[in-house]
């Protein structure tokens, strides 16, 4: 039987050539999530192209009026077009999520990587720190920490990264305590490798992997907890148009016109949902003994 | 007199959900003639002059049930000591624990006598004589209410050491003369007008118990209170609730709900969604939601013209605002018809002025300050400015913040770049006034509660509050001498002029934007039958389960 090359393969030779992210798009849920995120970051960077309108211009006669022409999904309590501050809020959720992950990131993997090799006096301390900011409720924190600092979007996204510190230190730590007994590491130290090296050189790798995949399944938590505060009014300052922020304006006004709140509430499910189908599809290809696990 | 007192009869059978715009407050009855207050001898009189009972769609709790009454607070209570009170949530409380020589009656201004057999007050104003009922009983065993407790109440107000938030309920007091443990007299050094609408009626009219208040100290009292009133302090569990319970020897007749639960919520949509819950009897609603309740048969809606000021504040104290340039400008950016039509969906008239209809004083000719930029970008170049950066403090609402945004909309207009900081309910009254607010504010949200007298709104911006409540920082010694003129002046007339005179050096400060007066709009179960004053603070003691 001759073999013929039909046009779909060309889709997966493309997705051979991606290592990962090919392995991830084979999976329906996880080209699923792909797409949504793409679309999200397109959204993100692209915002002012994708509306005629700024999302601050008030325009009070217009105001809680459903879709139309004009204004695609309608406009909000001070006649503001809910299309240009869904689009713009998009900016502030990844806006704040990404740094405010990168700090936990950078934070955790640090303070877990001295905490775990160190071992020792560092390490009871590093763990008194962990278990005492987790035993917080991350909103208990927040409230706390923005009650006392303000609110902002700089503060917002300190808090959130101290929040999610210990976890990814935690993590960190346990890779460390493991990979530190593992041959290589002891090789190493035999050939006389000071400490740094092989922190950075040789144990830092090893536990990249799982930090990462944590971060991706983070980013949708932590863009729905800026939702949250910036509902509870500790997130960002208006006009900023934080999700949170159309969502509570909305709740004000849900008897006058459900759009903003609809709309508001269909973005942020459908985001978190994109970014976590991804996130999980990402720790499937890349660590298949966590398949089916949510979470770390 | 026949005719005020039919129009005010005709006011106060309106149905709950009407809402009299143009109510003359000046008709209630008035002791500049002389006369003792027309009061009632006691409550049950003033119940049978209430607005008839809305009909009811639900059974009333049966009888074997514990009638506890569910009520909305708008925050957690702060100090509930008469001398003290922050809020009208420490001021529902208290009112409802504490007894006074007189009270308004329900729904009414009239004064019901309280504790009080007699009063009366002397042809010069400047004497109040009083009988008080005897056999009264302070809860929790602390004996009987004399005399000596009326004097300590008052006079306490005078000690410049305690330094009473309300001293000016009793600007003219000289002393309280004990006659016997019944019998006393109230002297003044001059008549003041205020007496019988803000002062003795309401909470620096409360006597309080000195053996208690001396047993545990000023500190303690403030959330810590007994009373002579038809309920007990029962128990405050912060942020959750307060409980109040019946008094088994309340000297009146007996009180009708076994408890009374306060709920502080400081959310209208979130009170609103709590009633619609069955998880509150009565709450004051959002003026947007005024409609749906309306339309829903399980509730009745209660209207009353409110009595309260809103306003930004433009402070003085900082030294952004001292040029006179800029507060104008700022005044004619500023889209007030906009901030109403947005925060209260049109449902709200704009204000002028400080003193609402209806009272003596209202400046019915105020001048209006409509919005006009080219006139506030001819006030910024006056001032030498292109640009300016400004901080507008609010507590966190929609209302607030859509005022907020909109103001911040008008400003960038003329080159003002306005940064909100909307503040959580407990850190906007804490950090906001005080000495440090002084220099601190810039521009400022507020609202204030208000008792129907004019004194009760032009006291708060004396020069001597300052630091205290006067949120323009603003200082002028001639308003400061009408104000003390305006407490001494028995006539209306007289008073009429004085305040608007007061309003007008007000104005040409430029030191305020004037939103609205607003509008108190309540939602509640058709189980109850509510009481409130005609400008809408709920009487909580005289509230019963509809028939």
């Amino acid at each position: 039987m001759q073999y013929v090359a039909r046009p779909a393969n060309r889709y997966q030779q493309f997705l051979n050539r991606i290592p990962v992210l090919g392995d991830v798009l084979r999976r329906p849920l996880g080209a699923l999530g792909f797409v949504i995120v793409l679309a999200f970051i397109v959204m993100v960077i692209f915002a002012p192209l994708l509306t005629p309108y700024s999302y601050e211009e008030q325009d009070i006669p217009s105001m809680l009026q459903g879709p139309s022409q004009a204004h695609w999904l309608g406009t909000d309590h001070l006649g503001r077009d809910l299309w240009a501050r869904i689009v713009f809020g998009a900016r502030i959720a990844l806006g704040v999520a990404v740094p405010a992950v990168g700090i936990a990131l950078v934070g955790g993997v640090s303070l877990g990587l001295l905490a775990g090799y160190l071992g020792g006096l560092v390490d009871d301390v590093a763990l008194v720190i962990f278990d005492s900011l987790q035993a917080f409720p991350a909103v208990i924190l927040a409230l706390a920490i923005l009650a006392l600092l303000g609110s902002s979007l700089r503060n917002v996204i300190i808090v959130i990264g101290l929040a999610w510190t210990p976890g990814y230190a935690r993590i960190t730590r346990a890779q460390v305590l493991s990979a530190r007994q593992e041959p290589y590491v002891e090789v190493e130290r035999s050939l006389g490798a000071n400490q740094t090296r092989i922190l950075f050189r040789h144990i830092l790798p090893n536990v990249v992997a799982p930090l990462l995949i944590l971060a991706a399944m983070d980013l949708p938590v932590v863009i729905t907890f800026e939702a949250g505060l910036s509902f509870l009014g500790l997130g960002v300052r208006p006009p900023t148009p934080s999700w949170g922020v159309i969502l509570s304006d909305g709740f004000n006004f849900i008897r006058h016109s459900p759009w903003p709140i609809t709309w508001a509430g269909l973005t942020l499910i459908i985001v978190t949902l994109g970014f976590t189908l991804f996130g999980e599809t990402l720790r499937d290809v890349l660590d298949p003994r966590l398949s089916g696990s949510r979470g770390a | 007199m026949e005719e005020s007192q039919n129009e005010q009869a005709r006011f106060m059978a309106d149905e709950p959900g009407d809402h009299p715009q143009h109510v003359d407050w000046r008709l209630r009855p008035h002791p500049s003639t002389g006369s003792a207050p027309t009061g009632s001898s006691d409550r049950e009189a003033a119940g049978a002059a209430t607005a008839a009972p809305p009909p009811t769609a639900v059974p009333a709790p049966t009888a074997a049930a514990p009638k506890i009454l569910r009520v909305r607070m708008y925050g957690d209570i702060q100090n509930l000591d008469p001398a003290f009170q922050i809020s009208e949530n420490d001021t529902m409380v208290a009112n409802s624990v504490m007894s006074g020589l007189v009270r308004y009656c329900a729904n009414s201004y009239e004064l019901c006598n309280d504790l009080a057999e007699t009063i009366e007050q002397s042809e010069d104003g400047k004497v109040i004589t009083f009988k008080l009922k005897e056999g009264v009983q302070w809860q929790n065993g602390y004996g009987e209410v004399t005399t000596e407790d009326v004097k300590y109440s008052y006079e306490r107000f005078l000690d410049p050491d305690l330094d009473a938030a309300y001293a000016d309920d009793w600007a003219t007091l000289d002393h309280v003369e004990i006659i016997d443990k019944y019998n006393g007299k109230i002297i003044l050094k001059e008549p003041f007008a205020p007496l019988w609408h803000s002062t003795l009626p309401v909470g620096s009219g409360a006597i309080i118990c000195k053996k208690f208040v001396e047993e545990i100290g000023v500190d303690k009292f403030a959330t810590n209170i007994i009373g002579s009133g038809p309920y007990l302090f029962s128990e405050w569990r912060p942020q959750e609730m307060v409980i109040l319970k019946k008094n088994p020897n309340y000297f009146g007749p007996e009180p009708i709900w076994d408890e009374i639960h306060l709920i502080p919520i400081e959310d209208d949509k979130a009170a609103e969604v709590a009633l619609e819950a069955g998880d509150l009897d009565w709450t004051r609603i959002s003026i947007t939601s005024a409609d749906r309740f309306e339309n829903n048969p399980s509730f009745l809606v209660w209207k009353k013209p409110s009595l309260r000021y809103r306003w930004i504040a433009l402070n003085l104290g900082n030294e952004k605002l001292q040029d006179i340039n800029v507060r104008k400008a700022i005044i004619y950016a500023a889209d007030v018809p906009s901030m109403l039509a947005a925060a209260y969906m049109g449902q709200a008239e704009q204000e002028y002025a400080l003193i609402p209809p209806g009272l003596v004083g209202h400046w019915a000719d105020a001048p209006h300050y409509d919005r006009d930029v080219a006139k506030a970008k001819e006030y910024m170049a006056k001032a030498g400015l292109t640009t300016l950066d400004l901080r507008l403090d609010l507590q966190n609402t929609t209302e607030y913040r859509t005022w907020g945004e909109i103001l911040q909309q008008n400003l960038k207009e003329i080159g003002i770049n306005l940064t909100l900081n909307p503040m959580e309910s407990s850190a906007y009254w804490s950090t906001s006034f005080g000495e440090d607010a002084v220099k601190n504010n810039e521009l400022l949200t507020s609202n204030y509660s208000m008792n129907p007298d004019p004194a009760w709104a032009t006291m708060w911006f004396t020069c001597d509050q300052v630091t205290v409540w006067n949120t323009q920082s603003w200082c002028d010694e001639k308003y400061d001498e009408l104000h003390r003129k305006g407490l001494v002046t028995m006539d209306d007339a007289e008073r009429e002029k004085i305040y608007i005179e007061m309003q007008k050096i007000w104005d040409e400060a430029a030191q305020t934007i004037w939103i609205t007066h607003g509008v108190m709009t309540y939602a509640y179960s058709p189980n109850i039958k509510p009481a409130t004053t005609p400008h809408g603070q709920p009487q909580y003691y005289d509230f019963e389960p509809a028939q």
